[in-house]
C-alpha cells in the first residue's frame, strides 16, 4: 500500500476528514475566492474555495499554488495559502506562509495587516506568545490603507 | 482400481523356475501385463491430477488477482494558459507537438490543432489531472508579442485553461515493462477481429488448445521443410507470455496446453482476450518494453488506438508475430508487406471491404519519430523525482501501483537546456580538440519564487541512464562562494558595496607552518577598489582578505542557512570556493538568493495520484524566510554589477537587461560554471571533464553561452529596480557623502543610512586640499 506519511519535501497531507476546524476569529476574509484578482488566479481560487467547502483541503491547496505559479509575487495568495494552512492545523506553514506574503505586501496595505495578524495567529498557535503579541501590539498603532 | 498384493497368499511357483534355495520359496505371484498398465495408468493420473491442480492454482491466483504490475506515469508539468501569459508561439507550437498533438484544419479529432499566424485553435484531448479531470475542448489562444492575448471557448473568453502534460517517463520495476491497460469494449472491433483472423481463427471454437491448428501447423511446416507457422492458440501464447518462460521444451509445452485448458476453463473468451491485448509485447523503446495495443499505439502512431486507421491496426497486429522482426522503423518493408498480409486477412473475412483493403495498402509505411519528446524519457530528472518520492512512498509502490505522477518539468525548458548544452559543447570541442567528447555537463533550472526545478541536465546526453552528475558530481564551486563572503560582509554594519576593500597579494597562515597564497586569475594586483568591484570582477586576493576580516565561521554559517546540507569547515580557501557541491546543490543555495531570502528545498513533485485519478499528495513550496528580503536584493544588487561590468559581462551584449550572475572557475579551470538568474527562473551550468582533468575553459566562456542560449529560448524577464532600497553617494575613500558630492551612487539597506551624513566640501575646499597636497608633494 502506498506511504503517505509526508516528510522530507513536506507535501499537504490529505486531511479531508478534518476532526474540527480551528476557529480563525480575527481573520478578515470568510472565503478563498473573496475580492478582485486576474481573472485566472480568481478561476483558481474559486475552485480553491470549492474544494474548502467540499473539506477537500489537499486539492483547495493545490489550487491555490497553481494560482502562486501564475503570480508568484502576490501577497494575497500566500494569505489565502497560509489561512488555508491555519484551517487545518498547519501552523508552521501559514507562519511561513505569512512572512512570505509580508515580503510582497506593501507597506501599510491592508493585505499587510492581514498578513500580520495571520502571522500573529500562528505564532501563538506555537505558544511563540511573546513574538505574536509584539505584533498585534505594532497592529494596535498601525491603521491600514482603504481596499486591498 | 489398487490393489493391495501383499495381504494375498502367493500362488504356486511356474514350472521350470530356477530353485535357487532349498528353503521353500514365499514367491510372488505372476502379475498380467495389465495389472501393471492398470497400475502405471493410476499413478499417472494421481501425478496428473496433482499437476492440474498445481497449475490451476497458478492459473487462477494470478489471473483472478492484479495481472500487471504497472509502473508509475510521471508526467511534465501541465502548460496553463491565461491572458498575458509569456507565450510564443514556437514554444505553443513545440508543446502542441510534444503532446502529440497533429495538424488538422478540420479540428476533426481530440488532439489536434491548426495555426493561423500568431492564433491557434486547439481540439484539446480530456484528460483526468490530479485535482480534476477535464473534458475535451476546442479552444481559441491569440498570441501577441509573445503573449497570450486572449483565449475563447465557444465564442465565449475563458481565464484560463491547461494543456493535458507531456509523458515523460516511468519508474519501472526490473523488467521495464510498460503497458496502458484497455477494456475490450475500448479496442475497435477490426483490430479484435484482425487479431483473431491472423493469429488464431479458432480462437472462439476451440477450447484453448486448437488441434485443427496443431494439424494444420504441421501440415505447412512439413510442406516448407522447415518451421514457418506455429500452431499455438492466442490462449496457449498468453499462457506462454504470462505464466511461463520461452525456453523450448516439451515440459514448458506441456505446461502451456494445460494451462491453456485450465484458463479457458475458469474465464470467458472475452476476459483471455483482454487480457491477451494489454499482454502481448509489441516493441522496444530503449529500456522500455512496449506491452499490450494501446501502449503500442502511442508509441507507434502517436495517438490512442480508437483513432487508429486500417492500416495501422494491421500493422500492430503483424508485430504479434515478431516486434523486432517487423520493426517498421528498422525493417519498413517487412513490416509492409506484413501489414498488407494482414489487411488482405482482414478483407477476405469481411472485416474490411475491398476498396477498403486497397486504401488501406495504397497508403505508405507512416509511423510516429520514436525519438520525439513524447516517447523519449528524461532520466535525469525521472532520477532526481524517484529519490524525492521516495521520501514518502516505498519504490515498490511506484513500480507496481499504477500510480500518476505529476512534476515540475517545463519541457520547454528542458529543450532549451539541451539544445544549448549540445551547440556549445560542440563549438567548445571543437576549438579544443584535445578535449573532444571528454567534456561533459550538467544544468539545473528553477523557478526563483517557487523552487520547483524545470528542467536538469545530467550530462551530455540527456537520455543515457547513468551518472547523473546534476545529482552526484560534486565538483570545487571555485568563485561561485564569493557571494557568500560578500553576503556574511553586508550583514555587518561595517561594510556595504562601496567600501573599499585590498586586493594586493596576500598570505595566509595555515598552521603548521603551512601558508596559502590565492593569487588572482590574471595574476596581477589590482590595488584597492570597492567591493562591489571586487565582486563584479571576481578577485581571488580581495575577497581572501575580505573573508578572513569577516570570519570563516560565519561564511561557513551562511552556506548552511542557504541550505548546504554539507558541514563546510571554516578554512580559509572556503571564501574562494573550496567547497565540492553539486551543481542541483549550487542551485539550492542560490535559490535562497534569487527568491529574496526564503530558503526551501527545491522539488520535482507537484501532485501524487492513483491509478484511478484519486489525490494521493499534493506537494506546494514551503521554505523559510532565512535572510530578509532586503538583505538579499542588496546582494542581488552587487550580482546584477556582474553582468554588467564584471565577469559575465558578454552577456549584457546579448541580453541588455537587468541579470544577476557570477561566474565560477576552479583551481587548474577544471571546473567551469555560471549562476544567473532573473525575474522568473535561477539557472546553473557546470562544463567539465569526469576524471577532474584541467581544462582550458573559464566559467564565463564555458558555462555563461550554454546558460545564455537556454534563457533566451525560455525568455528573459529582467530583474525588477532595486526600488525598495535607498541609494547613497560613496566617495573614493568607501565613506558615505552627501548630494552634490564627488563619489558613485550605491544601494544601501534603508537601516543603514545615517540620520545626518556630513555635508559635503565644497568645490573649492576640494580643490584647496588638492593644492595643499601637490604644494608638499612638490616642495
Amino acid at each position: 500500500m502506498v506511504v503517505l506519511a509526508f516528510s522530507g519535501c513536506v507535501p499537504m497531507p490529505i486531511q479531508d476528514s478534518m476532526p474540527e476546524e480551528i476557529p480563525v476569529e480575527i481573520l478578515p476574509i470568510e472565503q478563498l475566492d473573496e475580492g478582485e484578482h486576474h481573472p485566472a488566479v480568481a478561476a483558481l481560487l474559486q475552485k480553491a474555495e470549492q474544494a474548502r467547502q467540499a473539506k477537500q483541503y489537499s486539492a483547495a491547496a493545490s489550487y491555490i499554488d497553481q494560482a502562486r505559479e501564475i503570480f508568484p509575487r502576490n501577497p494575497e495568495i500566500y494569505y489565502r495559502q497560509g489561512w488555508l494552512a491555519l484551517q487545518q492545523g498547519l501552523v508552521a506553514d501559514a507562519e511561513s506562509f505569512a512572512r512570505r506574503g509580508l515580503v510582497f505586501a506593501a507597506a501599510g496595505s491592508a493585505v499587510e495587516h492581514r498578513l500580520k495578524l495571520l502571522l500573529a495567529d500562528s505564532l501563538e498557535q506555537q505558544n511563540r506568545l511573546m513574538e505574536a503579541m509584539i505584533i498585534r501590539a505594532r497592529l494596535g498603532e498601525q491603521k491600514p490603507a482603504a481596499g486591498r | 482400481m489398487i490393489v493391495d498384493m501383499s495381504q494375498k497368499k502367493s500362488p504356486k511357483a511356474p514350472k521350470g523356475s530356477p530353485k535357487k534355495s532349498a528353503k521353500p520359496l514365499n514367491k510372488k505371484p505372476f502379475k498380467p501385463w495389465w495389472f501393471w498398465f492398470f497400475q502405471l495408468l493410476a499413478v499417472l493420473l494421481v501425478c496428473l491430477t496433482v499437476w492440474a491442480v498445481w497449475l490451476d492454482a497458478q492459473v487462477r491466483e494470478r489471473f483472478d488477482g492484479r495481472k500487471w504490475t504497472l509502473p508509475a506515469k510521471v508526467y511534465a508539468r501541465p502548460l496553463m494558459l491565461y491572458p498575458g501569459q509569456l507565450l510564443s508561439p514556437a514554444q505553443l507550437l513545440a508543446e502542441l507537438k510534444w503532446a502529440d498533438y497533429h495538424f488538422d484544419p478540420a479540428l476533426a479529432y481530440p488532439g489536434s490543432y491548426r495555426q493561423q499566424g500568431q492564433n491557434f485553435v486547439i481540439h484539446r484531448r480530456a484528460f483526468q489531472f490530479w485535482d480534476a479531470v477535464e473534458p475535451s475542448k476546442v479552444l481559441e489562444i491569440i498570441i501577441d508579442h509573445d503573449r497570450v492575448q486572449q483565449i475563447n471557448h465557444n465564442g465565449r473568453a475563458v481565464a484560463l485553461v491547461r494543456l493535458e502534460p507531456q509523458y515523460i517517463g516511468g519508474i519501472f520495476p526490473a523488467h521495464n515493462e510498460d503497458r496502458e491497460l484497455l477494456r475490450l469494449q475500448d479496442v475497435p472491433k477490426e483490430l479484435v477481429a484482425a487479431l483473431v483472423q491472423t493469429e488464431d481463427r479458432d480462437f472462439f471454437n476451440h477450447v484453448g488448445v486448437s488441434f485443427k491448428g496443431i494439424a494444420r501447423a504441421m501440415l505447412a511446416n512439413v510442406r516448407a521443410g522447415g518451421v514457418v507457422q506455429g500452431g499455438s492458440t492466442l490462449t496457449q501464447q498468453l499462457v506462454k507470455n504470462f505464466f511461463l518462460t520461452s525456453e523450448r521444451s516439451l515440459v514448458r509445452k506441456a505446461n502451456e496446453a494445460m494451462m491453456a485448458l485450465l484458463l479457458e476453463l475458469h474465464y470467458s473468451k472475452e476476459e483471455i482476450l483482454q487480457a491477451y491485448l494489454n499482454e502481448v509485447y509489441l516493441g522496444q523503446a530503449g529500456r522500455r518494453a512496449i506491452h499490450g495495443f494501446g501502449l503500442a499505439s502511442r508509441f507507434y502512431f502517436a495517438k490512442p488506438l480508437n483513432e487508429l486507421q486500417h492500416e495501422e491496426i494491421a500493422l500492430l497486429v503483424g508485430l504479434v508475430k515478431g516486434a523486432s522482426y517487423y520493426n517498421p522503423r528498422r525493417h519498413p518493408q517487412r513490416a509492409k508487406q506484413r501489414r498488407d498480409l494482414v489487411l488482405d486477412l482482414m478483407a477476405t473475412n469481411g472485416t474490411i471491404t475491398l476498396a477498403q483493403r486497397i486504401q488501406a495498402q495504397g497508403r505508405p509505411l507512416l509511423v510516429a519519430d520514436a525519438q520525439r519528446a513524447g516517447q523519449r524519457e528524461y532520466p535525469a530528472f525521472i532520477e532526481l523525482a524517484r529519490q524525492q518520492l521516495q521520501q514518502d512512498y516505498r519504490l515498490e509502490d511506484l513500480q507496481t501501483e499504477g500510480l500518476r505522477i505529476f512534476t515540475t518539468l517545463d519541457p520547454w525548458a528542458q529543450h532549451a537546456v539541451e539544445q544549448a548544452a549540445n551547440k556549445h559543447l560542440a563549438l567548445l570541442e571543437q576549438r579544443f580538440p584535445e578535449h573532444r567528447q571528454k567534456l561533459e555537463i550538467a544544468a539545473v533550472i528553477t523557478s526563483v519564487d517557487g523552487g520547483e526545478i524545470n528542467a536538469l541536465l545530467g550530462g551530455r546526453d540527456a537520455e543515457f541512464f547513468g551518472f547523473n552528475r546534476a545529482i552526484n558530481a560534486k565538483r570545487s564551486i571555485g568563485s561561485l562562494a564569493k557571494p557568500i563572503v560578500y553576503l556574511t560582509a553586508l550583514e555587518n554594519p561595517q561594510w556595504h558595496w562601496g567600501t573599499l576593500v585590498d586586493d594586493s597579494p596576500v598570505q595566509i597562515s595555515l598552521g603548521g607552518g603551512k601558508l596559502w597564497e590565492p593569487q588572482n586569475f590574471d595574476k596581477q594586483s589590482h590595488g584597492t577598489m570597492s567591493m562591489v568591484d571586487a565582486l563584479a570582477h571576481s578577485y581571488n586576493q580581495a575577497t581572501a582578505r575580505l573573508g578572513m576580516q569577516v570570519g570563516l565561521a560565519n561564511i561557513a554559517n551562511n552556506f548552511k542557512r542557504l541550505g548546504v546540507s554539507d558541514n563546510l569547515p571554516p578554512y580559509p580557501s572556503i571564501t574562494l570556493g573550496s567547497a565540492l557541491l553539486s551543481p542541483l546543490e549550487v542551485a539550492g543555495m542560490y535559490q535562497g538568493i534569487a527568491s529574496q531570502g526564503f530558503v526551501m528545498p527545491l522539488r520535482t513533485i507537484q501532485a501524487v495520484t492513483d491509478g484511478s485519478g484519486n489525490m494521493l499528495s499534493a506537494y506546494a513550496t514551503r521554505g523559510k524566510q532565512e535572510f530578509s528580503p532586503e538583505m538579499m536584493q542588496w546582494l542581488t544588487w552587487g550580482l546584477t554589477q556582474v553582468t554588467e561590468r564584471g565577469t559575465a559581462r558578454a552577456l549584457s551584449r546579448q541580453l541588455p537587461l537587468p541579470l544577476a550572475a557570477k561566474t565560477g572557475t576552479s583551481n587548474d579551470q577544471r571546473d567551469s560554471w555560471f549562476v544567473g538568474f532573473d525575474n522568473r527562473h535561477l539557472g546553473v551550468v557546470w562544463v567539465g571533464r569526469d576524471d577532474n582533468q584541467p581544462t582550458p575553459l573559464v566559467g564565463g566562456s564555458a558555462a555563461l553561452p550554454i546558460w545564455q542560449d537556454s534563457f533566451k529560448t525560455i525568455g528573459v524577464e529582467p530583474l525588477p529596480a532595486q526600488g525598495s532600497l535607498p541609494w547613497v553617494r560613496v566617495d573614493e575613500t568607501g565613506m558615505l557623502v552627501g548630494d552634490g558630492c564627488d563619489g558613485r551612487l550605491y544601494p544601501m539597506l534603508a537601516s543603514r543610512v545615517p540620520q545626518n551624513i556630513p555635508p559635503c566640501e565644497t568645490q573649492f575646499q576640494q580643490e584647496q586640499k588638492k593644492r595643499k597636497s601637490w604644494f608638499d608633494w612638490l616642495f
